[in-house]
């Protein structure tokens, strides 16, 4: 679990820090603000922190971060990654599970980081992004993208989780958490979504076993069925990260609240740390219900560009934000109309 | 001169309103007899000219907190159904006393075909997020009712003494020039 971060010159975000995460992140804040590029930076550290010394890799870190940075904010050079004007450049820190990870370069960096962090040993995790687009049905695509042509377009945090989903459910045992959460998604989308060998392709199989190809399927059908292909295949374990981009995106708020749900017991009974970027009133009403009933914190980062991210624990209540404030713009459009 | 009537409840003073577009329905006699059986109704029913809408007010200083760890919102639920029932009732008493020619003068200028027809909860002392659940909670009790959602559209509002103060539906202390309470 991440336990505290400072970021300072990436991008939009002049100087974030925090040493008050908890299970449940959420990210908040208007279009351009830095919410994706602050869940990116932490993906790209973390993903680092886990291929490093994987297997047989012993590739050093310095190439794996450069690599997974250039990869993740799709950048020709390092360089850009800094906030333009700023002459001190980019510095990043955090801790994970009592271990440090930092790293700085200036805006002249093209290829290569000197100055990060060394580590002992592997993070023995699997993490994953979830992009706010549903990916099943670009699976092909991205892998050829990558695999072959090696060219931008889509960036790590789609190819990571095509390459994650292509894992099969495994048999056997499960983690309990981890089948309920199952049988709640499935029951989300009345059905999930399987690989079919033969036919080298995905699809969507309902309740009633009907079988549908995948391009019939909806958006908001597909994104909920990629965590329940992770949770199947053994990717995700109690020490996984999981970062969620947009969750409300193709969801109905029915479907966001029943989601959320199962993040909520992912979160606080199996203990994986989530982080959230939102755009949505009823996410951050739904996760300040959850913090009230389980009586944990949901720590709340909402960014406001060239300021300091205002932080806020769910628990105490819901945040003063823009996504708040146009809430009750409505209201108060509803009361001036009616009197 | 018009005369003007003012009306306290829930420590709120609500007022100055026109008196021939005031209806006190607590007061009025003839439905007192009637509904003597512990029927349940809001404080008045207010007509704006300026808005061809009629208003049926009901006042509260407080209400329950909808996600009570106490009750799990129970105790928010059981005021809201009453709030309901309070008001369902009066829009009744209020139409066959327009209807009988018992309502002051004013009311007889409604024009039906194009009123609005709304329902206000006025809550003394009640943040703007919790007023927008609170007109939530409220409007979907209500709605379930054809007759509300088909055949009269109400509107339902929930706002608090500031916000019924802002469109002259409450009187401040600070801002009162006519004794309180001198409605009849």
């Amino acid at each position: 679990m991440i336990h505290n971060v400072s970021i300072k010159n990436l991008g939009v975000i002049h100087d974030f820090s925090t040493d008050r995460l908890s299970n449940i992140n959420l990210i908040i804040g208007e279009n351009g603000t830095g919410k994706t590029f602050l869940l990116k930076s932490l993906y790209a550290s973390v993903k680092t922190m886990e291929q490093f010394h994987r297997g047989n890799n012993r590739r050093s870190v310095q190439d794996l971060l450069a690599e997974k940075l250039r990869w993740t904010f799709q950048t020709e050079t390092l360089g850009e990654l800094v906030t333009k004007g700023e002459q001190d450049g980019l510095s990043f820190s955090l801790m994970n599970d009592g271990t440090d990870f930092s790293f700085s370069f200036s805006k002249s960096a093209a290829v290569k980081i000197a100055n990060v962090s060394s580590l002992e040993e592997q993070r023995a995790s699997n993490s994953i992004f979830l992009p706010a687009k549903e990916i099943i049905s670009l699976i092909p695509v991205i892998l050829r993208s990558r695999d072959v042509d090696q060219a931008f377009g889509f960036d790590d945090t789609y190819y990571d989780l095509a390459k994650a989903l292509q894992i099969k459910p495994h048999r056997g045992k499960n983690y309990k958490t981890f089948a309920d959460s199952r049988l709640l998604l499935q029951n989300i989308v009345h059905g999930k979504v399987d690989y079919s060998e033969e036919n080298q392709s995905w699809y969507f199989v309902n309740s009633r076993n009907q079988k549908f190809s995948i391009d019939t399927t909806s958006e908001g059908t597909k994104k909920i069925a990629i965590l329940d292909r992770l949770l199947a295949n053994g990717y995700l374990s109690p020490s996984s990260i999981i970062f969620i981009d947009e969750i409300e995106s193709a969801l109905h708020p029915k479907a966001i609240y029943d989601f959320l749900d199962i993040i909520e017991k992912l979160a606080f009974d199996m203990g994986i740390q989530i982080f959230i970027a939102s755009h949505s009133y009823f996410v951050i009403k739904k996760l300040y219900l959850i913090a009230l009933k389980r009586k944990q914190s949901v720590m709340c980062y909402s960014m406001n560009g060239n300021e300091k991210a205002a932080v806020s624990d769910l628990r105490d209540g819901m945040p003063d934000n823009s996504i708040i404030r146009e809430s009750v713009r409505l209201y108060e459009e509803e009361v001036d109309q009616t009197l | 001169m018009r005369e003007n009537v003012f009306l306290t409840e829930s420590g709120m003073t609500f007022g100055p309103f026109d008196a021939d577009c005031f209806y006190h329905i607590e007061k009025a006699e003839e439905w007192k007899k009637l509904y003597d059986n512990g029927c349940k109704i809001s404080e008045c029913v207010v007509y704006r000219r300026n808005k061809n809408a009629w208003l049926s007010i009901e006042a509260k200083t407080t209400l329950a907190n909808p996600h009570s760890p106490l009750d799990g919102g129970e105790s928010f639920r059981n005021e809201i159904e009453e709030i309901s029932e309070k008001l369902e009732n009066s829009l009744d008493i209020f139409l066959k006393a327009r209807l009988c020619n018992y309502t002051p003068e004013g009311f007889e200028q409604i024009d039906f075909r194009n009123a609005e027809t709304v329902f206000v909860l006025v809550i003394r002392n009640h943040q703007y997020d919790w007023l927008i659940n609170v007109t939530e909670a409220l409007n979907q009790e209500i709605q379930r009712q054809i007759r509300f959602n088909r055949l009269w559209n109400v509107r339902v509002l929930a706002i608090n003494e500031e916000t019924a103060a802002r469109y002259g539906l409450v009187t401040r202390s600070e801002q009162q020039g006519l004794q309180p309470g001198s409605g009849f």
